[in-house]
């Protein structure tokens, strides 16, 4: 029975221990995946050599079926079964030879270029569908739906790229070095197709050199083209039927430009040059508010061994593979910058492409291998130099630290720094230590040396009754009564802080005028009366003399005056809201770890002060205050970790804007508040639910420190104190 | 002067003033949660104000205050904001009218508050009563009476909506799921035939329902009021969307105190109405409860075997010692971790594994695998845990070694000891513990935000349907309220008050369960400081 109890209560209270020590570990967990290598895996190598060369391949968004675009049709390949089910040879070709191809990002819309300068407009389709049993079928379909003579040359490179609406933009580069851009143009009738009008317009002469690659965005809006020498052209389509106007050209390199694509969202350009280099440019902006922009180099990759051949974009954020002539193929990141591994391979690379869902990809060597390769990559936009460092982001003019996790669009890219929470966090803190520590810490003094056991006794529970208020409620008297309240009498709120000192000194004064019998038989806990009495004066007065004060010094209006003289906007919800009503929470805790270390200083060190002739206030300040300032030391670091973990004050009370600004007068966003905000949007195990539990790591971790901190500290001075 | 500076006295006056300002701040708090909260469900008089340009307005008085200038020295002229009411009609609930406009106000024997159960309070004049296409003799009794006869047939339908028609919603639910459980594996066609017919039945049956459910409908829809409006124009109001109609201008202090406390009743016992912001929280009081009882049965016994480990038996060395502090310091590591900790693991991890398991038929719909009451519950637990071994090993601590010793000397065991000796010594500590384990979960409300408190839930966690506790439902909790109505409610003037009362209850609960435990506390400090030694 005993052995029983015994075994039940360790095991019960160890259990208990463990569980709630695993909180951390678990939470740590979470977020460690974050930091994980991609796994790469060669599921499959199909060989076409037969077939050889093959132009462009695909799979579907299940990864299904993959289709082979060859020289004289299109293949379609079961991939479970590892077999040809389907040849098709469009009728549309007439016996003519397909020399270039082009899948675009929305894996539908595929170009096929001829030999004798026609493209061919085709889109691949995959039904899917589910058999009696519930398993997935994908049936592959493939019709020819424009064709367009380009030129009468063989076409040896080729973008073709659809808006999804009306507008086809093809662009062809001749075996001669012919450059040439296709404008298809459907107008949609009421009935049936409507017309289609298609313009040509010759761009050879525009360019120096000989054009090598090109890339279109989807809208057909801008076109730009590599060229041999290294250099990359710009053009601008307006309508259709009106020449594009060549922009700019900017320099790549001293070498060939080999590869040209854009990442998703047809913002950011990559290229790949002759000597193997692999660089993101994006437009930036040239000045401040001017709207012209410059494609500058933002990212440099690693570099391949050899001449860059190959470029795929994922359709699902801003990785990229990249090719090149030694068989080498490489996977990137654009915006972390990362380049997550180089792969040796076969044969020179022909052409990659990205499984759509961002798990495979597809690379074709020159010889007609095209291998599969499975891909697990989760995080890839997340390193500890995004989380933490200055990142450049796409239409920004330099890099910043920035939290925006959502956005409106499909290829919106998450920007999570850490960096504006973190900030946020000690921002609100600070404001409430600024405010709680004086006020804590003093009122603690006098309770513990000045105050009759009477009034401690009374006043010690109300201070911890105040402790004990839900923050929610603070939070709301924070936001709905206070913060409206403070924004039109916000100098009468500044008044404060000189008009209580002053007023209470002068009070003080005026007592010691007065007859010291008088003074001696007023009771003790009437002073506190009083004092509370010449407090609410001092109040009341501030928040008079408040409205004159800002006529007086600021115009009459503060907010405006702000504005005008510092240019900074007066939020509602500001860090002074904050500041009040986080001390608010603070104070009672501070000052209830302060007084208890002040009042057990040893009463021996009292006496012989006093008795040495030290006034009470000397004592106090002089040798109770230096003993007991660990106490003080460690009632700040519990304060302050109240304070870096408070959510529901923050969530009310602040605007929750993620912004890095020192400023009273506006708003922050705390880690905590960003938990509670977007943990219930974030998926299951996405990056923004794991870096969101990073940021619980953080809190926790900086809370446990310094609470370790404050309690080992004490423990000493419980030591010290039964030494003296 | 410099005598006065050397006394050091200004500077206590300040260390007395920094104390005199800390509870000039809780008393203030209090006080204004308590003024705000406290009159909102007084019925105040019945205004009519009639305007210099000769537009009239008629409701409740809600605020006053100096019209704003652009130099904030104050205009001197005031303007009130009246609570018009008749949303339906003028669009808003309120209007503010310059003291200077103001011809006359007085304030109207006949004036009649209707609150509805939509569109909020209606303001105006009785014209006339209808039963169908027969007008009533205009008497306050009658409608009243009518009030109350549409007041039953109004539970009635509720009761039949909410019990007779969700209880075959349920049969039919059920019956759905099973079926697809079967079509899942592999499928009976006879079964599945006899699951079809059983579900025909219950639709019969629904049929029927709404057939008596329409009835009394209309069987109330015949009372009808004329209802005049200060401008004049005439309104009709059905009797059965009235909640509640006096008149303030007509009752004394006696009648308007049954008014007030009818509203509280209502404020206390009722479901919310108008998205929360009318109507009681009863709800809210029901799952902040429900939650805490959870909680502690989770929380207590594992803190108090915790403490007994710690204290009684693990040998006291480095490892002891640093387990304690890290426990110390869990009580402060912030609340949204626990919340995170709770909606990662409770929710997604074990909530997930649960669905698979045992109600796969019902995915994709979650039905562990969301945030509920009993994860919530848990999560709460984990917080509050460090509080309860705290506590509790402090209450250990406090029972003198030397009755250890006795009872072991007596022979005893060490489990016996434990159980007839430390822990009924230890008891009021221990519960000391328990109350501010309660108030603390009663107060938190960040991770329950995350694992599973939400704005209205349709339906309690406890009821009469088979297995009676629902722990899977999501809940209402009044920290939430606060939080939701005063911060997320398309209305938040109009809530406000409503908010204010929430509160002043939750504050209410808050502090007096604190209260409680300071002051068994400092009981047992005193009876232990004259015992030990």
């Amino acid at each position: 029975m005993d052995r029983a109890g015994r075994w039940v209560i360790t095991a019960g209270g160890i259990g208990v221990i463990l569980s709630v020590l695993g909180i951390f570990l678990f939470v740590l967990m979470e977020s460690y995946p974050l930091f994980l290598k991609p796994d790469v895996s060669r599921a499959h190598t199909f060989d076409f050599s037969h077939r050889e060369p093959v132009l462009c391949t695909g799979v579907d968004p299940y990864q299904a079926v993959m289709f082979v675009v060859h020289e004289t049709g299109i293949d379609f390949v079961d991939m479970t079964t590892k077999s040809v089910t389907e040849s098709v040879s469009p009728p549309e070709l007439q016996g003519r030879r397909i020399r270039a191809a082009y899948r675009a990002l929305d894996n539908t819309h595929v170009g096929l270029g001829l030999d004798d300068g026609t493209m061919l407009g085709c889109r691949v389709n995959f039904a899917v569908d589910y058999d009696a049993e519930g398993k997935q079928i994908v049936t592959p379909s493939f019709s020819v739906e424009s064709t367009m003579d380009l030129t009468d040359e063989t076409l040896e490179h080729l973008v073709f790229r659809h808006d999804g609406k009306s507008r086809g933009t093809v662009l062809g580069i001749a075996d001669s070095g012919q450059l040439v851009l296709g404008i298809s143009e459907t107008q949609r009738g009421l009935l049936g197709d409507g017309k289609t009008t298609v313009h040509l317009y010759d761009l050879t002469a525009e360019i120096k050199g000989r054009a090598r690659v090109g890339a279109v965005t989807k809208s057909g809006r801008y076109v730009l083209v590599g060229t041999d020498r290294g250099e990359v052209f710009r053009w601008e389509v307006g309508r259709a039927s009106s020449r594009p106007k060549l922009l700019d050209y900017f320099r790549i390199s001293d070498q060939a430009v080999t590869a040209l694509d854009f990442v998703l969202g047809d913002v950011s350009l990559v290229v790949g040059d002759v000597g193997g280099r692999v660089s993101v440019w994006m437009p930036v902006r040239t000045h401040e508010g001017d709207n012209k922009k410059m494609f500058k180099k933002i990212h440099a990759l690693r570099s391949h061994p050899a001449a860059v051949t190959a470029l795929a974009s994922s359709a699902r954020d801003k990785q990229f593979l990249s090719g090149d002539v030694s068989g080498v193929v490489a996977l990137h990141h654009m915006t972390s910058e990362q380049t997550f591994f180089q792969l040796s391979g076969d044969g020179a690379i022909q052409t990659l492409s990205f499984a759509p869902k961002a798990n495979g990809f597809l690379a074709v060597s020159k010889s007609g291998q095209v291998t599969d390769f499975d891909l697990q990559n989760p995080h890839p936009e997340v390193t500890l130099q995004t989380l933490f460092g200055k990142v450049w982001y796409e239409g920004y003019t330099e890099p910043q630290y920035v939290w925006q996790s959502t956005g409106g669009s499909d290829d919106f890219e998450p920007k999570l720094s850490i960096v504006p929470l973190v900030f946020g966090t000690f921002k609100g803190t600070l404001y409430a230590m600024l405010f709680a520590l004086p006020l804590a810490v003093l009122a603690a003094i006098y309770t513990s040396d000045f105050a009759s056991p009477n009034v401690r006794g009374v006043v010690k529970p109300v201070v911890e009754l105040m402790a004990s208020l839900p923050s929610v409620i603070l939070g709301f008297l924070a936001g709905l009564w206070l913060a409206p309240l403070l924004e039109t009498r916000i100098v009468g709120a500044l008044l404060l802080l000189p008009c209580v000192p002053i007023v209470v000194v002068i009070c003080a004064w005026a007592w010691g005028q007065m007859s010291e019998d008088f003074a001696r038989r007023v009771p003790d806990h009437w002073i506190l009366t009083l004092l509370a009495g010449i407090a609410l004066f001092a109040l009341y007065l501030s928040f008079a003399l408040g409205p004159v004060a800002e006529s007086l010094l600021f115009g009459g209006n503060f907010q405006s005056w702000l504005l005008g003289t510092t240019n900074t906007r007066y939020d509602q919800r500001n860090c002074l809201v904050v500041g009040f009503a986080m001390g608010f929470a603070v104070v009672p805790i501070i000052y209830t770890i302060c007084e208890d270390a002040l009042s057990s200083v040893p009463q021996h060190l009292r006496a012989g002060s006093l008795a040495l002739g030290a006034t009470p206030w000397q004592t106090a300040i002089r040798v109770v205050l230096p003993t007991a300032s660990p106490g003080i030391f460690s009632a700040t670091m519990i304060g302050f970790g109240r304070a870096v973990g408070e959510t529901m004050i923050v969530l009310m009370a602040t605007g929750n804007t993620p912004i890095l600004d020192w400023t009273i007068f506006n708003g922050m966003r705390t880690m905590s508040a960003n938990i509670a905000v977007e943990i219930p949007e974030a998926p299951h195990e996405g990056t923004l639910y794991r870096v969101l539990f990073l940021t619980g790591v953080l809190l926790a971790a900086i809370t446990f420190l310094v609470n370790t901190l404050a309690e080992v500290v004490r423990q000493h001075l419980r030591e010290k104190y039964s030494r003296i | 002067m410099k005598n006065f500076w050397k006394t050091g006295v200004p500077f206590i006056w300040l260390t007395g003033s920094a104390l005199a300002l800390c509870l000039l701040m809780v008393i203030g708090l209090v006080a204004l949660v308590l003024y705000h909260g406290t009159g909102f469900f007084w019925p105040s008089d019945i205004e009519a104000v009639v305007l210099k340009d000769g537009r009239k307005a008629m409701g409740q008085r809600w605020d006053k205050q100096e019209i704003p200038t652009s130099n904030r020295t104050g205009s001197g002229q005031f303007r009130i904001q009246i609570k018009v009411g008749n949303r339906d009609v003028y669009g808003s609930d309120f209007q503010w009218i310059d003291e200077s406009d103001i011809q006359s106000t007085d304030y109207p024997r006949d004036a009649v508050v209707f609150e509805r159960r939509e569109w909020g309070n209606f303001y105006g004049f009785i014209e006339a009563l209808y039963e169908g296409e027969i007008q009533m003799s205009n008497t306050w009794d009658v409608l009243q009476a009518q009030l109350g006869e549409t007041r039953e047939r109004h539970e009635q339908i509720r009761e039949i909506e909410k019990d007779a028609i969700g209880d075959l919603n349920r049969q039919i639910e059920s019956l759905r799921l099973k079926k697809r459980e079967i079509e899942l594996g592999g499928g009976d066609a006879d079964e599945i035939d006899a699951i079809d017919r059983e579900s025909r039945s219950y639709w019969e049956a629904y049929e029927q329902l709404a057939d008596e459910l329409a009835q009394l409908r209309s069987a109330n829809e015949i009372y009808r009021v004329d209802v005049r409006l200060i401008g004049g124009e005439v309104r009709q109001i059905a009797t059965a969307d009235i909640v509640r109609a006096y008149r303030p201008n007509q009752l004394g202090i006696l009648g308007k105190s049954g008014v007030y406390c009818e509203r509280i009743g209502e404020f206390l016992f009722d479901e919310p109405r108008e998205s929360n912001t009318e109507g009681g929280i009863f709800p809210a009081i029901f799952g902040t409860v429900m939650m805490v009882f959870l909680m502690s049965l989770a929380a207590v016994p594992f803190g108090i075997l915790a403490a007994l480990y710690l204290r009684e038996y693990a040998r006291q060395g480095i490892l002891v010692r640093g387990i304690r502090i890290a426990v110390n310091n869990l009580a402060g590591v912030p609340s949204i971790v626990f919340g995170m900790f709770g909606l990662g693991f409770f929710v997604y991890g074990i909530g997930g594994s649960i669905d698979q398991f045992f109600f796969s038929e019902a995915l994709p719909t979650p039905t562990y695998g969301t945030g509920g009451i009993l994860w919530a519950s848990l999560t709460l637990a984990l917080l509050t845990v460090p509080v309860m071994i705290v506590s509790a090993e402090e209450a250990l601590s406090a029972v003198p070694s030397d009755v250890r010793a006795g009872s072991l000397a007596l022979g005893a065991t060490k489990l016996q000891t434990i159980l007839r000796v430390v822990l009924p010594g230890a008891l009021p500590g221990i519960l000391t513990g328990i109350i501010l384990v309660i108030a603390r979960g009663a107060g938190e409300v960040a991770p329950l935000m995350i694992t599973g408190v939400v704005k209205l839930a349709p339906s309690l966690p406890v009821d009469g349907i088979w297995p009676f506790f629902h722990l899977e439902r999501k809940f209402m909790h009044l920290g939430f309220h606060i939080y939701d109505v005063g911060f997320q409610s398309p209305n938040v003037e109009a809530a406000r008050p409503m908010v204010y009362t929430t509160t002043l209850l939750l504050m209410g609960i808050v502090l007096a369960l604190n209260l409680v435990a300071i002051l068994v506390r400092n009981r047992l400090r005193k009876r232990f400081s004259g015992a030990t030694f």
